[in-house]
């Protein structure tokens, strides 16, 4: 072997072979488990533990509904509207209906209508979820000269 | 130990400068080499080609406007999307004014901001000459989006997927195992050479093995592991599923599909010789829901088949206005019942055909036209030749016996000048059995048959080889392209050019000619097996000279017990 390497290039190399050993391995990682974290993060249909929250929109309003337990039986749903830039604003708030639709097997709960919470916030206390599947939450906002029905895919995986 | 090892070496070095810089400088290029190259190896994800789906052909039929807008593939997001809009001969000149909105949902709230607001429009100048008339929109994002194409009063909305492609899990360790073991090569070489003590290369040479087995067992397993399911073909696109459809697979399950629907036609009566809209609620029949899954499928969204009091048929395709709810601009020229059927496909697979149970009945009003149905051909009982629209169109049919299958061919002119229809150059409507003598209208309605067949070609009768063709009921699509080889080309003049299909079937994922290609035909075949006797309303359809021939004929369907006698 070379006679000539000193103390300090040895640790130099060994420090960089360890660094880049390391480097790459956190890499590897990262890059494979990238999309399943990325997903536990920001895909609440696999953390069924937590509320599951999906932003939609309208000409008229960003919609944002949280379902509270995204996972077969009786969940909380909240609905929020965050009015866009230059809509209008005025006159009384509308009518926010809630309900949920299991398209494959044809199954539909009934329609409910939110509560208004505060402002732009709407609450349902119970919707049912008879079974998992990919639902689909159906909003239906009217008034204000105004009716749109925005659906809200989501599976309930358990 | 190393420290020890490296002190007492250390005595009889010469001095550190000349070595240690150019030592430093190697190690921070291995890091660097496998930084980039790991880099490189990641960027599949995060590049946004969308090149998973072809051009999507939707046939719209706006006010008096019978269009076919082609929504070409998107490259790259954000990025250009080019429509093309084809017109028909007859098409009034007028502006068509497109927008695209995107419309899907997303765990991220800035993904979603812009759902629901138009992104950007632009306007189309339909010319006086059938033709192609292009437009081009940027979309932002991947996700589900709805194109709207407004003249005047009149709106339809398309909904539609911009997509992205991706890599699977299974990819993604063949591209980081492979660019790993690269690196680590190089690392192995350099610490082989430079270190002082052998088995300091296994470090490298290890992790390298180690790359190596990831990379081969993705690479095995990246063939067998399944596909996610299609995003807004069997399950409803989200922003964040066309993003990581890999991510999104949820339920494993072999089916997607979803009920049937019920059909609700606005009014059942309407005045003829005016222009009335016509309204259909599609409605799922589980739930009472409207139906707002609908696909593209056979190049339209829905396939309205009309059939008049004196046999015309109208082949319509009624533009999407909201969800479940469709529109046409009707206009039925002569009084009498008017049989209603629908064909579409729902998200998750299946395609279904509704009849109305009402049809429609078109009553006189005062002031209105008499009848207008100068352009329809009589109908014609048997075989043989007739002149529509100003083509000669010849039929031929090798047998008529219900039970067997029969292959009917049209010979739509003498050129090779038919351009494909809804992707399909030749469409064959079969209604019966009914009376022959009765008003169409009201015969049709109760016709136990309907049925919507296609042609992709010439086939020879089949009548030197019968084996073949009986259990070819109803050839569909491409369902009798395998047989088209065995078929002798001398039994029918044209069929000589067996690449009259070229270019209509979807190879690796290409898109197919569309109407811009008049380059097939004159022969187009249809093999359908007529389930009972008595007598069938057909009607052929194609496209010559950017003209929607329509040319009906009406059959005899004879018993096998007949036939031998």
């Amino acid at each position: 072997m070379s006679g000539h390497t000193s103390p300090a290039g040895r640790r130099s190399l060994v420090a960089a072979v360890v660094l880049a050993a390391a480097l790459l391995t956190a890499l590897a990682i990262h890059s494979l488990w990238a999309p399943s974290s990325g997903t536990a993060q920001s895909a609440s249909d696999y953390a069924p533990e937590g509320a599951a929250s999906l932003t939609g929109g309208t000409a008229h309003d960003v919609v944002i509904l949280t379902v509270s337990a995204p996972v077969t039986g009786t969940t909380a749903v909240d609905v929020r509207l965050v009015p866009r830039h230059g809509a209008a604003t005025s006159g009384s708030s509308p009518v926010v209906a809630v309900s949920a639709v299991l398209p494959t097997a044809g199954h539909a709960v009934p329609d409910f209508t939110a509560v208004r919470a505060s402002d732009n916030r709407y609450h349902v206390a119970g919707l049912p979820l008879m079974m998992p599947g990919r639902w689909e939450f159906l909003v239906v906002v009217d008034g204000n000269g105004r009716h749109d029905r925005l659906v809200f895919p989501l599976t309930i995986s358990r | 130990m190393n420290d020890t090892a490296a002190r007492t070496t250390g005595h009889d070095t010469p001095p550190l400068t000349a070595h240690s810089p150019r030592r430093r400088l190697g190690a921070a290029l291995a890091v660097l080499l496998s930084a980039m190259a790991l880099l490189f190896a990641m960027s599949p994800l995060a590049e946004a080609d969308s090149t998973a789906g072809g051009d999507v052909q939707v046939a719209q039929t706006l006010g008096d406007w019978e269009l076919t807008v082609i929504l070409r593939r998107v490259t790259g997001v954000p990025g250009p999307l080019h429509v093309d809009v084809i017109t028909h001969t007859g098409t009034s000149v007028g502006r068509l004014k497109l927008t695209v909105v995107p419309t899907g949902v997303s765990t991220s709230a800035s993904a979603a901001s812009a759902s629901g607001t138009d992104v950007d429009t632009a306007v189309v100048t339909l010319g006086s000459r059938p033709g192609s008339y292009p437009g081009v929109l940027d979309v932002t994002q991947g996700g589900p989006w709805e194109l709207s194409l407004s003249a005047g009063k009149r709106t339809a909305t398309i909904p539609f997927v911009v997509s992205k492609q991706t890599a699977s899990p299974a990819e993604t360790a063949v591209y980081v195992g492979f660019s790993g073991a690269g690196v680590l090569l190089l690392g192995t070489v350099l610490v082989g050479v430079r270190a002082r003590r052998g088995w300091w290369t296994l470090v490298p040479a290890g992790g390298m093995v180690a790359c190596l087995a990831v990379a081969v067992t993705g690479a095995l397993l990246s063939s067998q592991l399944p596909l996610p399911p299609s995003q807004g073909g069997q399950v409803d696109a989200t922003i964040d599923g066309v993003g990581d459809p890999y991510a999104y697979v949820g339920q494993r399950t072999s089916d997607y599909s979803r009920p049937p629907a019920t059909l609700l036609l606005s009014s059942s009566t309407v005045r003829a010789g005016k222009v009335d809209d016509l309204r259909l609620t599609l409605s799922d029949a589980s739930t009472g829901l409207p139906v707002d899954d609908v696909v593209a499928h056979d190049g339209a969204l829905l396939h309205l088949l009309v059939i008049g009091p004196s046999g015309q048929l109208w082949h319509l395709h009624p533009v999407r206005t909201s969800a479940g709810e469709f529109e046409v601009a009707l206009s039925l020229p002569e009084a009498g019942h008017y049989a209603v059927s629908a064909e579409f496909e729902r998200r998750g697979g299946g395609v279904q055909q509704l009849r109305s149970a009402t049809g429609i009945d078109a009553v006189s009003v005062s002031g209105a036209a008499a009848r207008t149905t100068s352009g329809d051909a009589p109908t014609r009982a048997g075989t043989g030749s007739q002149t529509v629209a100003g083509v000669r169109v010849r039929l031929t049919a090798s047998s008529t016996v219900a039970g067997k299958a029969a292959a009917l061919t049209a010979r739509v002119g003498d050129t090779a000048t038919l351009q494909p229809w809804l992707g399909m150059l030749g469409h064959l409507i079969v209604v019966g059995p009914v009376s022959p003598a009765a008003a169409v209208g009201t015969a049709t309605q109760g016709a136990p048959v309907w049925a919507h067949s296609h042609s992709m070609g010439a086939v020879s009768d089949g009548d030197h080889d019968t084996s073949g063709t009986d259990d070819t009921s109803g050839m569909k699509g491409m369902a009798g392209m395998g047989r088209m080889e065995t078929y002798s080309s001398s039994a029918s003049p044209s069929s000589s050019d067996m690449n009259s299909m070229s270019g209509l079937t979807s190879v690796n994922g290409d898109s197919t000619a569309d109407e811009t290609v008049a380059a097939y035909g004159p022969d187009i075949s249809f093999v359908y097996t007529f389930p009972t006797i008595g007598y069938y309303r057909i009607w052929i359809q194609a496209e010559r000279d950017s003209t929607i021939l329509t040319i009906p004929y009406l059959l005899h369907v004879t018993g096998t017990s007949e036939k031998t006698r």
